[in-house]
């Protein structure tokens, strides 16, 4: 079936997703032993008896993780599990190195809760979790040729995986919801989020249904959607492919399949019968994880602006909605933001500045702006200074690039190099007058009343003086001197 | 509970497999037979009345207001965030059967599902 | 050097304390006494004469400095499943053949802190699954008492090292009768403490929520002592109790001197169902005389009923194994021990692990894996759990009647080598009177309760959790009453 016949057949199908989300925490230590967690570090240098699961060696949990994932499960609006347990999930593979994973079962550290994620139109979609749960991470392979290197220094890490109700409908959808996790989980302070480096993995579970029915139809899960954008186009092509065969009045095999990011379409992984009977029972080396009420309420009191109420937020501040949503989804940003405002700057200019030029510079490589050369405060000021008209738009933004990568001190830069508007009137009505004689045909028309035509004069003016004009004070001195021309 | 205790073949097989052990010819036959007696004994399990009956088992002094006292709550049982040292990556990697350049070595893996 | 022919590690360490012996030629007899019997016996899987002699040389060199702990320099035996950094651990199994744990369990950390000189590492069967110490993949320990019989199990080498005075005292551990049973085999004491007292951290597990750390000696005193010595709570183990510990020495010397008077008023309860059907005649004959003996010191002697008594076994065989079954999941040949390679790392599983393990091991792996899998979980695993809290709560109605529970503490008498390795439920049956303390993380100590034929009979006291200086008092005060031989150990002693 060619793409076109595909998406034809699709839009006649709608899309039930739910998606596993892993966030891998960013504890100090690992979820069961005292190694580091740690990215990058030569292979098997953060390990030990327990991370290697050698004989004898024994789990430990780790508190802050489970303060972590009550944090999240608050920020959820979720129930948290005074009294859970700690499960293991039975299966082989060289990067596990107990041959079982610890994580949670049946009893999970948070249970309900939702996410409501912002619509392209500014609305929410309420989309509802159905748990959240502790465990640690596997171990690093690294495929060669006749042979696999194992890596555990990521073996035992803390991932918290969060587990939504099937009431996603668009890889769209999925895609925001994920984004308002990571959104979420960055606010809460417990996790890198960076997909790029696995610290946010996702798996989705996906069916689709004649638009209309009720009934799911069958699932099938793609694993390991590493970035916003695999995830997005997975989802798509595993619709397509769902609804094509409908359409052709084949049924879906219920499997598990991979990505290809390269071809850009999901595979039937191989899997022999029962090989998913992963045999959870308690762990017997944990007691069960209980915990004082107290200790949760502590967790609530220290709960950080979510980013839903960050968006709120800013609309009250006059940001408009697309930007409200983009900032707040972007803590550093949005704190940047935050710090600018309350040095003075006025919300809607500095979110412009932000999410334009801030955001500009960091897409091409440069620094993020919180991390750049251009504290809040200098900023406010550079905005001041533009105000007034002490430095012209197109210098403050070169300037402001200039500041961002390199540091400095607004007032000093302006004035070292010179860039402090052309205030004398004197220079002014010069440059004025030599463009004036220079476009005899411009005068003219402006002369004649072609009003727009001012406007190359003004550009000209602009030109010649390099930029340090303000655009005001020379339109008048060309009227001026026009007047004198008539 | 079964009633018919009887293990097949084919069941050790597929337990076998789940273990990830090779068994040698007529191993799963004769093992077979040991599981399906041992689990016919287990049988009187199946007679137990256990309604109601906590399935959480509970060692030792068991819980605070049960006989005796484990004390420290669950949270005390939690370890503090603290990096302690672990092991040099020589001592991690010293009995391992294969090892190269820091990893430990394996044939090749075929992608889990 | 003058063995006084009764091995008593307290009163040994006393007469170094008071400097009437040296700790090195202590260990020269004990390092000459495993020489010339264990290649017989085969208690030890590895041992080191060079070692021990030099940790003895320490021991004395802090004495004399005033810096050595009251137990220090004694010859200590270790069971092959608690990890060591000076000699391999196995588990008798071929899987760890020459393994080098990089860390000590806490256990023996323990030890090494007390000062005290490790002989070695002793025989079991393989991973603590046996009764025997048959299924050792390195061949079997015999019993010292009775060549052609076997030790028990699965602490096996650790209760013949004692029983041979190849070493003052040893620890082993229980998963479900493994310290008890080849106690009682072998004619010595065995402690099973409360499950969490001592640490887990480095005891290779089998059962996790079962394993505990136990001693086995001489007498009551020293399995009191060495109790002392490694109890105490572990941070490394989640399951370890906080809950303080010692006492237990004193206890015993307190129950030692009093003698007939501490069982006084004691209610002692004789469990009905433990005296009946599926245990040896003579043996039951052999604990009721006991019990009588108790009640002529003045104890009462009340009749309790453990009617989970039956399911108990069955329900230890199905938590225990499953259990197992993931415990060693983690011998997959990739970070350490055997492994037979293949093309694929699937397949370099499976013929390692194959390859690697033992019948009955295989055998529990794939129990276990049966009772925890898909459709079967609750059936087995779920009912097995639920009979364990009946289990536990009968124990403590029991308790609730009496002081101290009295048993058999086998059900039968040590059986000949090779007499039941063809037939597991028969070897399984002799943990049917020790699997209860261990279900229910209960306290229990073994003591010899005179001998049938010239085989040793044990009884087996169960209390309270964390009653353990209670136990030993009673134990100690039991020993004073009818002290056994205890085992002959010095250079040119001849045995039994």
């Amino acid at each position: 079936m060619s793409a076109t016949a595909a998406r034809a057949a699709a839009s006649a199908y709608e899309l039930v997703i739910g998606l596993e989300v892993h966030i891998e925490l960013r504890t100090r230590t690992k979820m069961f032993c005292a190694c580091p967690v740690t990215f990058g570090a030569p292979p098997n240098t953060a390990v030990c008896p327990v991370c290697l699961g050698l004989p004898g060696a024994l789990p430990r949990p780790n508190a802050e993780a489970v303060r972590y994932g009550i944090r999240l499960g608050l920020a959820l609006g979720a129930t948290i599990r005074l009294r859970g347990t700690f499960a293991r999930k039975n299966y082989f593979y060289p990067d596990l190195p107990k041959g079982y994973q610890i994580s949670q079962y049946d009893q999970p550290l948070v249970e309900g809760g939702a996410i409501d994620v912002p619509t392209a139109d500014g609305g929410v979609r309420r989309v509802r979790v159905v748990r959240a749960h502790l465990e640690e991470d596997a171990g690093k392979l690294l495929h060669g040729e006749g042979e696999a290197r194992v890596d555990l220094n990521r073996a035992g890490v803390p991932l918290v995986e969060v587990v939504s109700a099937p009431d996603l409908r668009t890889p769209q959808e999925a895609r925001a919801y994920v984004a308002e996790l990571r959104a979420i989980a960055e606010a809460l302070g417990i996790s890198d989020v960076r997909m790029e480096e696995g610290s946010l993995r996702v798996d989705a579970n996906v069916s689709v249904r004649r638009r209309g029915e009720e009934a799911y139809g069958t699932r099938v899960e793609v694993k390991n959607l590493n970035s916003l954008r695999s995830l997005e186009r997975a989802l798509a092509h595993e619709g397509e492919r769902q609804a094509a065969l409908l359409e052709a009045g084949e049924a879906v095999a219920g499997e598990t399949r991979g990505w290809d990011e390269v071809r850009g379409v999901t595979y039937a992984l191989r899997r022999k019968e029962g090989e998913d009977d992963y045999r959870y029972f308690p762990d017997p080396d944990l007691p069960p994880l209980v915990l004082a009420p107290d200790a949760v309420e502590r967790e609530r009191a220290a709960l950080p602006e979510l980013p839903a109420e960050r968006r709120r937020r800013y609309a009250q501040v006059g940001l408009r909605a697309e930007d409200a949503a983009l900032l707040a989804s972007r803590l550093g940003a949005a704190r940047y933001f935050d710090a600018a405002v309350a040095a003075g700057g006025r919300p809607r200019e500095v979110a412009a500045w932000v999410l334009g030029e801030g955001a500009r510079i960091e897409n091409e490589g440069g620094p993020a702006l919180e991390a750049g050369g251009l504290p809040p405060h200098q900023l406010v000021r550079l905005l001041e200074r533009l105000e007034r008209g002490d430095i012209a738009r197109t210098a403050a933004k070169a300037l402001f690039e200039r500041l961002v990568r390199e540091g400095g001190d607004v007032d000093e830069r302006i004035a070292a190099e010179g860039l402090a508007a052309v205030d004398d009137p004197a220079a002014l009505a010069a440059a004025v007058e030599r463009v004036l004689d220079a476009n005899p045909r411009a005068v003219a028309d402006v002369l004649g009343g072609k009003e727009k035509a001012i406007g190359a004069l003004v550009g000209g003016v602009m030109r010649a003086l390099g930029g340090r004009a303000r655009a005001a004070a020379v339109e008048a001195e060309i009227r001026r001197q026009l007047d004198g021309r008539r | 509970m079964a009633d018919e205790a009887a293990i097949g073949r084919d069941e050790v097989e597929v337990m076998a497999h789940l273990a990830r052990l090779d068994l040698a010819d007529g191993e799963a036959e004769s093992l077979a037979r040991d599981l399906g007696r041992i689990l016919a004994a287990a049988r009187a399990l199946a007679a137990l009345d256990l309604e109601g009956v906590d399935s959480a088992y509970r060692v030792g002094g068991g819980e605070e207001g049960e006989t005796g006292v484990w004390p420290g709550t669950a949270e005390a049982r939690l370890r503090p965030d603290e990096v302690a040292p672990g092991l040099e990556r020589d001592a991690a990697l010293a009995a391992a059967p294969a090892q190269a350049d820091g990893f430990f070595l394996v044939p090749t893996v075929v992608e889990r599902t | 050097m003058n063995g006084s022919g009764r091995l008593d590690a307290v009163a040994w360490a006393r007469r170094l304390g008071r400097g009437e012996a040296r700790a090195v030629d202590l260990a020269r007899a004990v390092a000459a006494r495993v020489r010339a019997v264990d290649p017989d016996v085969h208690a030890y899987l590895a041992w080191d004469e060079e070692a021990l002699v030099k940790a003895a040389e320490e021991a004395d060199a802090a004495r004399a400095a005033a810096r050595a702990g009251p137990f220090a320099g004694l010859p200590t035996a270790v069971k092959d499943n608690l990890t060591t950094v000076d000699f391999p651990t196995t588990c008798g199994s071929r899987i760890l053949e020459g393994y080098r744990p990089p860390y000590d369990a806490t256990a023996v950390r323990r030890l090494r802190a007390a000062g005290l000189a490790l002989v070695g590492k002793t025989n079991m069967d393989e991973f603590a699954m046996g009764s025997s110490t048959e299924h050792s993949a390195f061949g079997p320990t015999r019993n010292p008492l009775a060549p052609d019989r076997v030790p028990g199990g699965s602490s096996g080498g650790s209760a013949a090292a004692v029983a041979a005075g190849m070493c003052l005292w040893a620890l082993g551990s229980d998963t479900g009768g493994s310290v008890r049973q080849p106690a009682a085999y072998c004619g010595v004491v065995g402690i099973k403490p409360t499950y969490g007292r001592v640490s887990r951290y480095g005891l290779v597990a089998f059962a996790s929520s079962l394993d505990q750390v136990g001693t086995l000696t001489a007498s009551v005193r020293d399995g009191a002592a060495l109790l002392d010595i490694v109890a105490g709570h572990d941070p490394m183990d989640a399951t370890s109790a906080a809950v303080p510990a010692g006492g237990c020495l004193a206890a015993a010397e307190e129950g030692l001197s009093q003698g007939e008077a501490a069982w006084r008023g004691v209610r002692v309860g004789l469990v009905r169902e433990a005296l009946g059907g599926g245990v040896d005649g003579a043996v039951a004959a052999r604990v009721e005389e006991a019990a009588r003996a108790l009640e002529g010191a003045g104890a009462r002697l009340v009749e309790v009923s453990l009617p989970t008594l039956d399911v108990a076994l069955s329900a230890y065989y199905l938590v225990a194994t499953a259990e197992a079954s993931s415990n060693l999941a983690r011998f997959d040949g990739v970070r350490y021990g055997l492994r037979r390679q293949a093309a694929t790392a699937a397949d370099t599983h499976r013929r390692s692990r194959g390859a690697g393990f033992g019948p009955e091991v295989k055998r529990r792996i794939l129990l276990g894996t049966y009772a925890l899998s898909r459709g079967y979980y609750d059936a087995y695993y779920v009912r097995a759990q639920k009979a364990r809290t009946r289990v536990r709560e009968d124990l403590l109605s029991a308790l609730g009647e009496c002081d101290v529970l009295v048993t058999p503490t086998a059900p039968d008498l040590p059986f000949g080598l090779g007499e039941r390795t063809a037939d597991p439920l028969a070897m399984y049956a002799a943990d049917l009177l020790t699997v209860p303390a261990s279900l229910a993380g209960f306290p229990a100590l073994s003591v010899p309760a005179g001998r049938v034929d010239g085989l040793p009979v044990g009884m087996q006291l169960m209390g309270r959790p964390f009653a353990e200086a209670a136990l030993v008092r009673l134990g100690a005060a039991w020993e004073a009453m009818r002290p056994w031989e205890l085992p002959v150990w010095a250079e040119g002693g001849e045995g039994r």
